[in-house]
């Protein structure tokens, strides 16, 4: 039975790297937001409420953030539904932003759209 | 993008099935689970197939491994495009511009020709023939490994890009 070609050492070598290439990170909780809170104010571009979570683009004066807020149910239970706000809308989030600052990124806990304040993570709010 | 092709995916989005699993957390947390179970059958199964292909596992003959190993693969393939197809639903419009989204969506392309391709070659009759794997298919079964790890990292890639 042959066995030559690619050595089997150099075969786990490739499988291990490709294991390791996978992102060791989680896209969810906050583990890759900045401590300190962060604020943004700008015009909503586009409002995405939905799974695996809400999402809003931001036009702020630095340029286009997007928003992430929570899973559409915890969302809507703060009373940011499809009615709570438009395209156009001015908005202010507050939350923590990406902790690699190249990114316009940001994960809010709290949304004031509209003279209404939606407490999306109540718990995080003022911490 | 094409105006027709944005229209084709509002109507995704408008359907009732992509509206039930974009706003039932549960239902898509299974839809998700199910996609991820099935990229489970086909990379396991693959991979196993792959690293035989490469000189591991030498005592096991391909003969042996091959059918229950691509069988495996071919079902886990099927329930990851219609597991997929539905998680795409939930938000079309914006998955169709993500990068990552079309990297995997082209990786997973190449990885399905890049099997048929090897399943129809003359090097796979001999393998299993002769127990005989030819540097063509060794070269296939290394290529099989990268693109679809290459899609499992793009696949995963997709929600930060969003």
């Amino acid at each position: 039975m042959r066995t030559g070609g690619f050595s089997r050492r150099s075969v786990l070598a490739v499988s291990a790297a490709a294991l390791l290439a996978a992102p060791a990170l989680a896209h969810h909780g906050w583990a890759w937001t900045d401590e300190e809170k962060f604020e943004l104010t700008g015009t909503i571009q586009e409002i995405f409420i939905g799974n695996p979570h809400a999402v809003l683009k931001v036009e702020a004066e630095d340029g286009v953030w997007t928003v992430e807020l929570a899973p559409p149910s915890r969302t809507r239970a703060a009373g940011f539904d499809e009615n709570a706000a438009k395209v156009g809308d001015q908005v202010t989030a507050i939350g923590n932003r990406s902790s690699d600052h190249n990114e316009k990124r940001m994960k809010a806990v709290q949304l004031v759209v509209n003279g209404k304040t939606h407490d999306i993570y109540p718990d995080r709010i003022g911490s | 993008m094409p105006p027709f092709l944005a229209e084709f995916l509002q109507t995704l989005a408008g359907s009732a099935p992509a509206a039930f699993f974009r706003n039932s957390t549960f239902a898509y947390a299974s839809l998700n689970a199910c996609h991820i179970f099935s990229i489970g059958l086909v990379v396991g199964s693959i991979a196993t197939l792959d690293l035989r292909l490469l000189g591991l596992f030498y005592r096991f003959p391909v003969s042996a491994l091959a059918p229950p190993l691509t069988r495996v693969a071919a079902a886990g393939l099927y329930f990851v495009i219609v597991t997929g197809f539905l998680l795409f639903c939930v938000r079309p419009l914006a998955y169709a511009v993500n990068a990552a989204f079309l990297a995997k969506i082209t990786l997973v392309t190449l990885g399905v020709i890049n099997a048929l391709a090897l399943r129809s070659s003359r090097g796979w009759a001999l393998a299993l023939e002769d127990e005989l794997v030819p540097d063509s298919v060794r070269a296939a079964a290394l290529r099989s490994l990268l693109i679809w790890a290459g899609a499992v990292f793009a696949g995963r890639w997709i929600g930060f890009l969003q």
